[in-house]
């Protein structure tokens, strides 16, 4: 096993580290010329494939559920394909093989893939899609949580973690409350629906142009179902137009059929889907009931706490394990909760499987914890902040708790820093100001109210299935001195690439204009895990710094011998080589240029390309019992929103937001707060606007349910440039990560997501000042203007 | 005689496309992606509702010295619509010399893509706006940018790259078409009718094929008259924002497509003392400028119908001829006593708007007739016009519902009112006992239950996809009393 050398290139010199380069392919991306997969020249003979959907949520399929010869029939089709031909494994699922990519006997949801059609146009493929009948035998259908709970209908068994004497403690706190919430289904929307291109080549082989974060699986996944080795199938993906979890296991959906069809007609078929039988095929953010049972005391402090989690997950497991652990391992978010019991159950539906969502399963414990939070405020009449201060983690040796900075997981936690987070943040706001500023608004405005929240989060990186923790690289050094990076990472819009270039220029010496990071290709760099978890850069960084501290080290002993001296006295700077301090006669003497060196490792036969290789090291954690050291490290942030609410409308205004975040040293500072930005503005729309409607209502033996009435952008809503405050203020909390990751950087990705939690607390405090605090609010997710006016109504009803 | 050419000529960037053999219904952007192969335009949702295949249509202005351009969504655009006229892409924009336009050059320097998939219609979105407005400020940026979705950005840094082009000199921003003037002169469509020798108008096609089909672009009222009169069945194509979705979604082929857009009179507001004359293949941007300043709510109805690119095409008229229940134009123009100037040949007819609908997305046009324009009083002294539309998301959404109101104020109290709603019945409507309740009283007087009471009593009640029937009871209650409480504040004017 390769042992990473961090430590060590921490220490060198990072002139590229911290800069505010652009996105590698912004100038791309601004001109039309940045290539996605259906941009990709397509090759002769090309064919074009559409999916046949069921119509039914839950049926028999009759046969095989069409009519073979009335689809061939239809204009210009050349084939079609269903479960029957699959030769091999029919599975997409990532982790229980419980998921056909073709319906097989049965169908399980509204949309489910039951045959693949294949013409000569796109258009042609799509209309015999449409039009064609699929027989099916009908049967009942679960869709809601509700029901779900009430048939006991499980993908998985429930699951939990108990600490401490939960039920004793609640008997005996001096408050206590229960209630019930609810937070919604959240559709990824990335701007570029799914699309596989698959090409097949000499003896049986393919390649397929996915756009995917899981390279690996789709490679697997194909290979299996057509019977290859899965050295038989290249899956290649340059960039894609957005991922949001919903890449990383449903695009098999998507290249396996593709690769069905391309192997059985040895021609090029491409599978784009429209927007609407996107949505409609595809899983979204699970959403959860959440109940709760509280005992606290006068400060607000939780004694203990009784949850029960129930989520949608669809019709099969896919990711549902881990994002419903990772709910659990979230319900504490930055509290100590000396008294717990947490359940989960994970509620099978006839719906699309629920799958990956930035953030996993964390957004919705915490909204689960935050709630309780703002109602044990509401219940004291304490300004919610005042309560998350009481609850935070604390220092034992301050508290004299040995278990006050220990989760409920039982992981010590490490690298507390939310408090000092809060008091930033509580400051640059100016929160106490703003918190009186809005009372006395509130004070003398009859049908408009504000509200105002702070919410902190703490959120754990790695992945909780341990084996995934691993990544590999792969870098090439030509001789002209270019580089060639490669990773098994994938470039979705979070700048991967770009920081992945920053950290191998770093990491050699040179210049960043001489790195170029390539596309993802399973031939390059195997069995990577997906780019998921928040984990792109941690992991690729430094499997990448471990194959450039290997080149570099040869490329030392090659400049060595050129100028005679021992390897220990060579340093490579932007590009050059330089002798470190112990052998240096003058600042900064030059004394070879990196090509030169390089030239000469060629001509001196030196290897010029490595892989390299990294393992989270540490964790270690028992997803079975939900105990152990889950997370490597935590990420921390915390956010203020100030809304506006149209008490008569339920219209409501965002008028200012102020971010303080951690992302460690920054790699890159405009990406991070972009990443910041984006993924709160996208927890703003999971929480305020987005909303999956379904079709609930069935004849009288309760079938022709479960149809998504929203799916697409007419219906589903997703905030706009208008939505967005002027105020819109991000900090990067000045700090590193404890632990040697790629220049002690955090991870970006998921963890800002949940900053937008303040936004709904900011509405739900709003609607409470209709009651002048003093009546419960009753809001859930996502908090729509029909919502807060009917929140608005209950309070009133209260109060008369 | 101008040439049949059975062809769809376009300019682009300094050279005419002879587009030949597509199908009537291909888009703009298949046609871009497929035929030209020309990807930097995307496909995000085929819908008009994400903005990542926004192009810039340009047409010669009246004295054919200049290019005028508006955004479109090019995946509703159907092809044919753009014979005579031009299209600039994102491919556009860069200069021979590899320059970048200033908002290209902006959204670099300030992080303003991530994935890039949005990129290429946030940038021509940004192009446009920056076309026709020198010094936009952030409210007309947003507004630009309400019809362009991006997932990852949170919108921040595109904002501030829109406010930093707009910066740079006027004679950067704007798009280099001198190659491009010529062209459009040369294929400029013809507008007169063609006489056959019998002396019978030759409605001029864009496209025919073999079977029969077509697409017919006529010039004059008259020939589009007869056209319809002898094709009852063909579809009409203004805006392509109802029909580009259908051909999308539904794969809607109509045999025969008749385009507005080149019908010379149809494109005119005729102005009176009284009243605006509004031709059916007037754009709703045209109709939001005209109306801005006697009717600010109507205005800002206009623009949270839609995106500017969807405001660049979409007409009144077409949103009447629809007759959705959720059409945001029409409890407006019923407030305001609009009627509609109905032609089947040589006949005309008036309709107040209020008798058009028979039901369900059902009206009163007979075989052949068609709206030719839509006539807007003009404000008279006193009256007072509000609307107010509530969605889930302000801009380019659909309402819950939409209130709009008329009325005057005669001594203290309310006279000659009209109240009139969208989304809580088949079709829009007048709301005449909620007007009952309000005429002749003073707003002080006017109490929520008259109103929950009137709501009760004059609706059917009905959940909807969009909003539950209670929750639009207590719009519609709501946004009355509003208007109502807001009337207080009313300088009246002697009778």
């Amino acid at each position: 096993m390769n042992a990473p050398a961090l430590p060590e290139t921490l220490m060198s010199l990072a002139p590229v580290q911290g800069r505010e380069l652009p996105h590698e392919s912004a100038r791309l991306h601004v001109t039309g010329e940045a290539a996605y997969t259906d941009d990709l020249p397509e090759l002769r003979g090309t064919l074009y494939a559409a999916l046949v959907l069921s119509p039914v949520a839950h049926g028999e399929l009759i046969g095989e559920g069409i009519d073979r010869a009335a689809l061939m029939a239809e204009h210009g089709v050349v084939a079609v394909y269903t479960a029957r031909d699959i030769p091999g494994e029919n599975n997409c699922g990532p982790i229980v093989h419980d998921d056909p990519f073709l319906a097989d006997g049965v169908v399980q949801y509204l949309g489910q893939p039951v045959a693949i059609v294949v013409a000569r146009e796109m258009v042609y493929a799509r209309e015999a899609a449409r039009n064609a009948k699929v027989a099916v035998r009908e049967r009942p259908a679960i869709l809601t949580i509700d029901e779900a709970m009430a048939a006991q209908s499980f993908i998985l068994p429930p699951k939990g973690i108990t600490r401490g004497e939960p039920a004793a403690m609640l008997e005996r706190a001096p408050h206590r409350l229960s209630g019930r919430t609810h937070c919604g289904q959240q559709e990824q929307f990335y701007l570029e629906g799914q699309i596989a291109y698959a090409v097949p080549r000499e003896d049986g082989q393919l390649t397929l142009y996915v756009s995917t974060q899981h390279p690996d699986g789709n490679q697997r996944e194909a290979a299996a179902a057509l019977n290859l080795g899965t050295h038989d199938v290249e899956v290649i993906c340059r960039r894609m137009g957005g991922a949001f979890g919903g890449k990383e296991g449903q695009s098999s959906i998507f290249s396996q059929s593709a690769a069905l069809a391309a192997w059985h007609l040895k021609r090029p078929v491409k599978l784009r889907v429209n927007r609407d039988d996107d949505m409609t095929i595809t899983g979204k953010r699970h959403d959860f009931r959440i109940d709760y049972d509280v005992g606290f005391d006068d400060t607000g402090r939780i004694l203990a706490l009784d949850v029960t989690l129930a989520s949608r997950c669809g019709y099969s497991t896919d990711f549902s394990g881990p994002v419903n652990d990772r709910a659990v391992l979230h319900i504490d978010n930055c509290y100590h909760l000396p008294h717990l019991r947490v359940v989960s159950h994970r509620c099978k539906t006839h719906m699309q499987s629920a799958t990956a969502f930035r953030g996993f399963g964390g957004p919705q414990g915490m909204f689960g914890i935050e709630t309780v939070i703002e109602e044990i405020a509401q219940a004291l009449g304490k300004d919610p902040l005042e309560v998350r201060r009481v609850n935070l983690y604390r220092d034992p040796a301050v508290s004299g708790d040995a278990l006050s900075l220990t989760t409920p997981y039982g992981q010590r936690i490490e690298d507390w820093i939310g408090d000092r987070v809060i008091d930033q943040l509580e400051a640059e706001s100016g929160y106490p100001e703003r918190r009186a500023r809005v009372a006395a608004f509130n004070a003398q405005s009859r049908t408009r109210k504000r509200g105002l929240a702070l919410v902190p989060l703490k959120f754990g990186i790695s992945f909780t299935a341990t084996m995934l923790n691993q990544a590999g690289a792969l870098v090439h050094v030509y001789q002209d001195g270019t580089v060639s990076v490669n990773h098994g990472g994938t470039e979705m819009g979070q700048g991967l690439n770009t920081k992945m270039a920053q950290v191998a220029a770093d990491a050699l010496g040179i210049p960043v204009e001489l790195v170029r990071v390539t596309a993802s290709d399973t031939q390059k760099v195997p069995n990577a895990s997906a780019t998921a978890a928040s984990s792109g850069a941690d992991m690729n960084g430094a499997a990448i710094m471990d194959a450039c501290a290997q080149l570099r080290a040869r490329l030392a002993g090659v400049a060595a011998r050129m100028l005679d001296l021992p390897p220990d006295a060579i340093e490579f700077r932007a590009g050059e080589v330089h002798l470190t301090p112990a052998y240096r006669q003058k600042d900064s003497e030059t004394r070879l240029s990196w090509a030169s060196v390089v030239k000469q490792a060629w001509l001196d036969r030196v290897g010029l390309s490595c892989t390299g290789f990294y393992r989270t090291p540490e964790i270690a954690y028992d997803f079975n019992t939900l105990q152990g050291k889950a997370f490597y490290y935590y990420c921390y942030g915390a956010a203020v929103s100030e809304v506006e609410i149209d008490t008569r409308t339920g219209e409501w205004w965002l008028r200012a937001v102020d971010i303080v975040h951690d992302v460690g040293r920054s790699i890159n500072p405009a990406i991070d707060r972009g990443q910041i930005e984006g993924a709160f503005v996208q927890g703003m729309g999971w929480l305020t606007m987005e909303e999956c409607i379904w079709s609930l209502k069935g004849d009288a033996a309760g079938l022709g349910r479960g149809r998504l009435l929203t799916h697409g952008p007419s219906t589903y809503k997703i905030p706009v440039a208008g939505d967005v405050p002027e105020h819109f203020k991000v900090s990067l909390f000045e700090g590193e990560n404890i632990k040697p990751t790629p220049y002690r950087s955090k991870a970006v990705g998921e963890p800002p997501l949940m900053l937008a939690l303040s936004t709904f607390f900011a509405l739900r405090d709003a609607v409470a000042a209709v009651g002048g605090h003093r009546v419960r609010v009753d809001l859930d997710a996502p908090a729509t203007p029909e919502r807060i006016l009917l929140a608005c109504e209950r309070v009133r009803s209260a109060l008369e | 005689m101008p040439e049949v050419t059975n062809t769809v000529r376009f300019v682009l960037d300094g050279r005419i496309v002879e587009a030949r053999g597509v199908r009537r219904t291909t888009t703009v952007l298949d046609y871009l992606r497929e035929h030209l192969h020309r990807t930097g335009t995307k496909e995000g949702c085929a819908e008009g509702d994400c903005g990542a295949c926004v192009v810039l249509v340009g047409e010669l202005t009246e004295d054919g010295q200049r290019v005028r351009y508006a955004p479109v969504n090019s995946c509703l655009q159907l092809l044919p619509t753009l014979d005579g006229k031009s299209l600039k892409t994102v491919e556009s924009l860069q200069g021979a010399d590899g320059r970048l336009h200033p908002v290209q050059e902006a959204m670099v320097a300030c992080h303003g893509s991530q994935c890039g998939f949005c990129t290429p219609g946030i940038v021509m979105s940004l192009a446009g706006l920056l076309q026709s407005v020198a010094q936009p400020g952030r409210a007309e940026v947003n507004d630009a940018l309400s019809g362009n979705l991006c997932r990852c950005t949170g919108y921040r840094p595109i904002v501030d790259a829109a406010l930093q082009a707009a910066q740079a000199p006027a004679e950067a921003l704007r798009i280099d078409d001198a190659a491009d003037l010529p062209l459009l002169q040369q294929i400029r469509r013809a507008t007169e009718p063609t006489y056959s020798l019998e002396g019978e108008i030759v409605v001029q096609p864009v496209l025919r094929t073999k079977k029969g089909s077509e697409f017919v672009a006529p010039a004059t009222v008259e020939e589009l008259a007869d056209y319809l009169v002898k094709n009852p069945d063909a579809t009409l194509l203004a805006g392509s924002t109802e029909i580009g979705l259908k051909v999308n979604k539904a794969f809607l082929r109509p045999a025969r497509i008749a385009y507005l857009g080149h019908v010379a009179e149809l494109r005119r507001v005729q102005t009176t003392p009284e009243a605006w004359q509004i031709g059916a293949a007037v754009p709703l941007a045209e109709v939001q400028t005209l109306l801005a300043d006697a009717y600010p709510d109507f205005a800002e109805v206009l623009r949270r119908f839609g995106s500017p690119p969807i405001r660049s095409t979409a007409t009144l008229a077409g949103n009447i001829a629809n007759g959705s229940p959720i059409g945001d134009s029409m409890p407006c123009l019923m407030a305001l006593d609009a009627t509609l100037l109905l032609r089947r040949g040589r006949q005309t007819r008036r309709l107040p708007l209020t008798q058009f609908y028979t039901g369900q997305k059902r009206t009163v046009l007979e075989s052949g007739e068609f709206i030719e324009a839509v006539v807007v009083p003009r404000p008279r002294a006193g009256e007072v016009f509000r609307a107010h539309k509530v969605s889930k998301r302000f801009e380019q959404d659909i309402s819950a519902t939409l209130f709009a109101l008329r009325y005057r104020l005669v001594e203290g109290r309310f006279a000659d009112v009209r109240v009139a709603c969208n989304g809580l019945a088949p079709a829009p409507c007048r709301v005449p006992l909620i007007e009952a309740v309000l005429e002749g009283r003073a707003p002080a007087d006017v109490t929520a239950a008259e109103l929950d009471a009137a709501v009760a009593a004059g609706f059917t009640p009905r959940d909807g996809l969009r909003a539950s029937w209670h929750y639009r009871a207590l719009l519609a209650r709501n946004l009355v009393l509003q208007f109502v409480e807001d009337a207080a504040g009313v300088e009246e004017t002697a009778r």
